[in-house]
């Protein structure tokens, strides 16, 4: 491959080009749908570019407090974080743009950037609410990072890759195995909301308690490149989801590029049924329910595959 | 009932023999006493007949006197009225908060409104006046106009002198208001150490703690304001809330935001031109107030109301309770972030709107109830519609109540928080919703029926949760009962004329009415002189009733629960406070700006920005202005 192609590959297309614009339409989605759940009308479909160019156009007010260069960093880590993550994710065909044995793992850790973009961005803002925001996105990522590691980890004891392209080429040979999987897919599911912060997860950013948390100081293009490095994050993440408990594909890429496009919608539209559905949870009680609920089950399945990986010698 | 009290009292105490009458069915009335008689009266009727629960305490203007009217009541409902004055001179009246928790508020407004000394009242803020007031003015005294009063200067000028002015007026007016200017609002040490609270002061030795550091660092609690401006609050107030983690350790609540001088413009007014000020007492339960201030009227004046206005004061009352719950459940969902419940229940809202309007012409301030009747009647197709509507709302909030009853991020957020038990209620004199959800048939649709509830008895919602899950579902059921009231109304709805005529002049004597609001009891004095003009107007909302117990509410809680408790007793601030737009609030920055200061301030703001706004050409702009 030589380096222009996989520039275009990077930048263009399934790169950050289709990863913006698949953040900004499943935003609009997203909220429409919402909205609908809600019998209101929701927002035009250029609602999410309207908003971005707004906030772009935007007076940035930076506090006095604030470190000025962590403040100002910060947005562009979450959306450098985000990019990189969606390379080794496979979009057109069964494989990623680039993929080795452990991205997996590569990609597990640039998710973790976001709420910890999220967390330093409440801190060094040095306000009252973010401050709190803060440590709650902090109290909730030490809740769910767990159970989410676990629940990933899991198809992967059965392909035997630690590689999001390996595991869906070993799942595009042995589809029936995906069903072992379900109780991962659950817990992902909902991890995922957690992950995401949405509903009834949003303790870090609810609007009614702590105005709107972590981010409660940013304005103007640094707020754009946020949220809209979060609409990626939502991306990535049901990107991800597909690829370890959806692997279903065709081997014909551009058909493998759509049956993509199906799946994500779909869990997106179960996650947004999920968010209209809940009210927010406590941070306490988001703990007590990742660790009580969801590490267990996670545990059971990781221990489910490696008794079926020993005894049937897959 | 009223008359063993009464023969109860002129036993203990001989010298009330012809001082006690029972001026109206469940009112028994005490004549002026001296203090130290009124003082021993209050306490054994609080001590031996339980009288516990505290109504409500009015100032009046008696003159060379000031006039304190308590209000209280016991197990039997019996509303006993207490009087006793102090000398202007020195207004000085023990505090009775010690006997009844539910007369900070008032007593407060006792010292704010009238300059009362109440000895003994926890010290606190003040409420409900601007902390920049001026110290010595007292508006709700007779001898104090409002026209004298300049609300930019925040200072009161003795009516003028025609005195030899030999220099110009015009001059002579801007020195004196730079005058005033210069003598600025000097703050009072209350003001100063304005951390506003309603109820028991927290311990000295809390208050004497530094506050708490903005960043937590070095102390691990920290203080986050609630308020004056957040997005769960509807209307400002405060709520400084100490955290020690997400552990409310200590609240503060400042409220008194939204006082306009509402019960002095009454005084000032027609009894009609009253009408229209106090239907905009509160923007939801207007209805409620205009009831109780026109059957206040109407007893005075003598009137009976035709039974259809009646029948039409209860439907449009009912109403008003059914979209004020829904607002209230709408809401809650927000608050704990269920905007689902929001948007769905603010839907359902529409359709009972939407039926006000056809009735009164307005949304809100339908401006239903006139005095001596109604002014508009319910017509066969329009009663059709209320029918409909019914029926399609009765559909909707089973499901509300079934969601409830069974949805678990519903439960875990509700159950168990801002719990207010049984007995704090009581202490407390919590009323309407928050009493109910405790288990106390606190209605005084039941307690005392007036109007058509007289034919159509209501049955009480009680629940014994006492916690915001327990408010929920008593409003919810309320809500049912509500459509079989406005169902029973319009079956029985009787022919007749909508209105009686009402005297101009109403005759002199006072009248107490309380009504049931949405958010509870809804108490009305009014005292007339013979004249076109009441002598002394005094509101007091439920939600007044409600706030003495939210500091215990909220302590001991979650930051995540502040704000679904705070909604929970459906707080209305403006019923609350009533006077004259507020400049500024000393809770938490400890400084308040007055006019001037607030231009230097704005000024400075831009020419930090580089733009000079001494060099725009005012007369310039104004010119292309026009």
């Amino acid at each position: 491959m030589s380096v222009l192609t996989a520039l275009l590959k990077i930048l263009i297309f399934p790169g950050f080009l289709f990863l913006s614009a698949y953040a900004l339409a499943l935003q609009f989605l997203d909220r429409k749908l919402y909205a609908r759940l809600q019998s209101r009308q929701g927002p035009p479909w250029y609602q999410p570019v309207a908003d971005f160019i707004k906030l772009i156009g935007k007076e940035t007010l930076i506090p006095a407090q604030a470190n000025q260069l962590m403040f100002r960093m910060l947005p562009a880590f979450c959306l450098a974080a985000m990019a990189v993550a969606f390379v080794y994710i496979p979009v057109w065909g069964r494989g990623a743009m680039f993929s080795f044995e452990g991205d997996m793992i590569v990609v597990l850790y640039f998710l973790a950037v976001p709420p910890l973009a999220s967390f330093l961005a409440g801190w060094y803002s040095r306000s009252l609410f973010a401050t709190v925001g803060a440590t709650r996105t902090l109290t909730q990522m030490f809740a769910y990072e767990v159970p989410m590691f676990l629940a990933l980890l899991a198809p992967t004891l059965l392909s035997g890759s630690w590689s999001v392209s390996g595991n869906m080429a070993f799942y595009a040979t042995h589809p029936l195995l995906v069903l072992v999987n379900l109780p991962a897919l659950v817990v992902t599911l909902i991890v995922s909301q957690c992950k995401l912060e949405r509903t009834p997860f949003d303790a870090p950013e609810a609007e009614t308690e702590i105005v709107s948390g972590p981010l409660v100081e940013y304005g103007g293009r640094y707020l754009a490149f946020f949220t809209f490095s979060k609409d990626c994050e939502l991306v990535v993440v049901l990107s991800l989801f597909t690829a370890m408990f959806l692997p279903f594909s065709t081997g014909i890429s551009g058909v493998d590029f759509l049956l993509y496009l199906v799946k994500t919608l779909a869990v997106m539209a179960v996650l947004c049924l999920l968010r209209a559905t809940t009210a927010r949870l406590r941070i306490n009680q988001i703990v007590a329910f990742c660790w009580k609920y969801l590490a267990p089950t996670a545990l059971l399945q990781i221990i489910l595959n490696l008794v079926l990986r020993e005894v049937f010698l897959i | 009932m009223e008359n063993e009290l009464v023969s109860a009292l002129i036993t203990q105490f001989p010298e009330l023999e012809g001082k006690v009458t029972v001026s109206k069915p469940m009112r028994v009335s005490v004549d002026w006493l001296p203090q130290d008689l009124f003082l021993k009266v209050i306490y054994w009727l609080h001590d031996e007949q339980k009288l516990t629960k505290g109504h409500n305490v009015i100032g009046t203007d008696e003159g060379e006197n000031l006039g304190f009217i308590y209000m209280i009541s016991g197990p039997d409902q019996v509303i006993v009225i207490l009087r006793t004055t102090a000398p202007k001179s020195d207004p000085r009246v023990p505090s009775l908060s010690g006997l009844y928790k539910s007369f900070v508020l008032f007593e407060r407004e006792l010292c704010d409104l009238f300059g009362a000394q109440v000895t003994g009242l926890p010290s606190g803020p003040r409420y409900p006046l601007p902390d920049n007031w001026p110290k010595e003015q007292w508006p709700l005294r007779k001898e104090w106009k409002p026209e004298n009063f300049d609300r930019q200067t925040m200072t009161y000028h003795e009516p003028a002198q025609p005195a030899a002015t030999t220099a110009d007026p015009q001059q002579a007016a801007v020195e004196a208001k730079t005058e005033a200017l210069l003598e600025t609002v000097e703050l009072g040490e209350e003001a100063k150490t304005a951390t506003a609270y309603v109820n028991q002061p927290l311990p000295d030795a809390a208050a004497a703690k530094p506050p708490a550091p903005a960043h937590p660092e070095g102390d691990n609690l920290i203080t986050v304001p609630i308020g004056p401006q957040h997005p769960s609050l509807d209307e400002p107030s405060t709520f400084t809330i100490t955290l020690e983690g997400e552990k409310v350790e200590g609240a503060v609540i400042g409220i008194g935001y939204n006082h306009r001088g509402l019960e002095k413009a009454c005084e000032s007014r027609t009894y009609v031109q009253d009408l229209y000020i106090i239907e905009r007492v509160c923007g939801i339960c207007s209805h409620a107030h205009t009831t109780a201030y026109c059957m206040c009227v109407e007893q005075l004046a003598g009137v009976t109301v035709p039974p259809r206005a009646e029948y039409i004061r209860l439907i449009v009352g009912e109403m008003e309770r059914l979209h004020s719950h829904l607002l209230w459940l709408g809401v809650a969902g927000h608050e704990i972030g269920f905007d689902t419940l929001f948007m769905m229940s603010w839907r359902d809202r529409e359709r009972v709107l939407d039926i006000l309007t056809v009735l009164g012409g307005n949304r809100i301030n339908y401006g239903i109830n006139c005095l001596g009747g109604v002014r508009r009647d319910i017509d066969p197709g329009l009663a059709q519609d209320i029918l409909k509507t019914m029926d399609f709302l009765e559909t909707e909030i089973e499901y509300y109540l079934k969601l409830a009853e069974t949805d678990s991020t519903l439960a875990a957020r509700l159950a168990g928080v801002g719990v207010l038990s049984k007995a704090d209620c009581l202490l407390y004199g919590a009323a309407g919703p928050v009493a109910r959800a405790a288990g106390i048939a606190d209605d005084v649709r039941q307690i005392e029926p007036y109007g058509a509830y007289r034919d159509i008895p209501v049955r009480v919602v009680t629940d014994d949760h006492a916690d915001v899950f327990g408010r929920t579902l008593v409003r919810i059921k309320e809500m049912l009962e509500s459509i079989r009231l406005i169902r029973e109304a319009l079956r029985l709805l009787p022919e007749g004329p909508l209105t009686v005529r009402v005297p101009r002049r109403i005759p002199a004597g006072e009248a107490i009415i309380r009504v049931e609001a949405p958010r509870g009891e809804d108490l009305h004095y009014l005292r007339a002189t013979g004249t076109d003009m009441p002598d002394r107007v005094r509101v007091r909302a439920p939600t007044e009733c409600n706030w003495h117990g939210m500091q215990h509410m909220l302590e001991g809680g979650y930051l995540s629960d502040v704000p679904i408790t705070i909604a929970a007793i459906d707080p209305c601030y403006s019923c609350t406070d009533r006077a004259i737009s507020l400049t500024g609030h000393s809770s938490l920055s400890g400084e308040v700006l007055d006019w001037k200061q607030l231009r230097e301030y704005s000024l400075q703001w831009y020419r930090q920005r580089g733009v000079d706004p001494s060099r725009i050409d005012v007369s310039d702009a104004a010119a292309r202005a026009d």
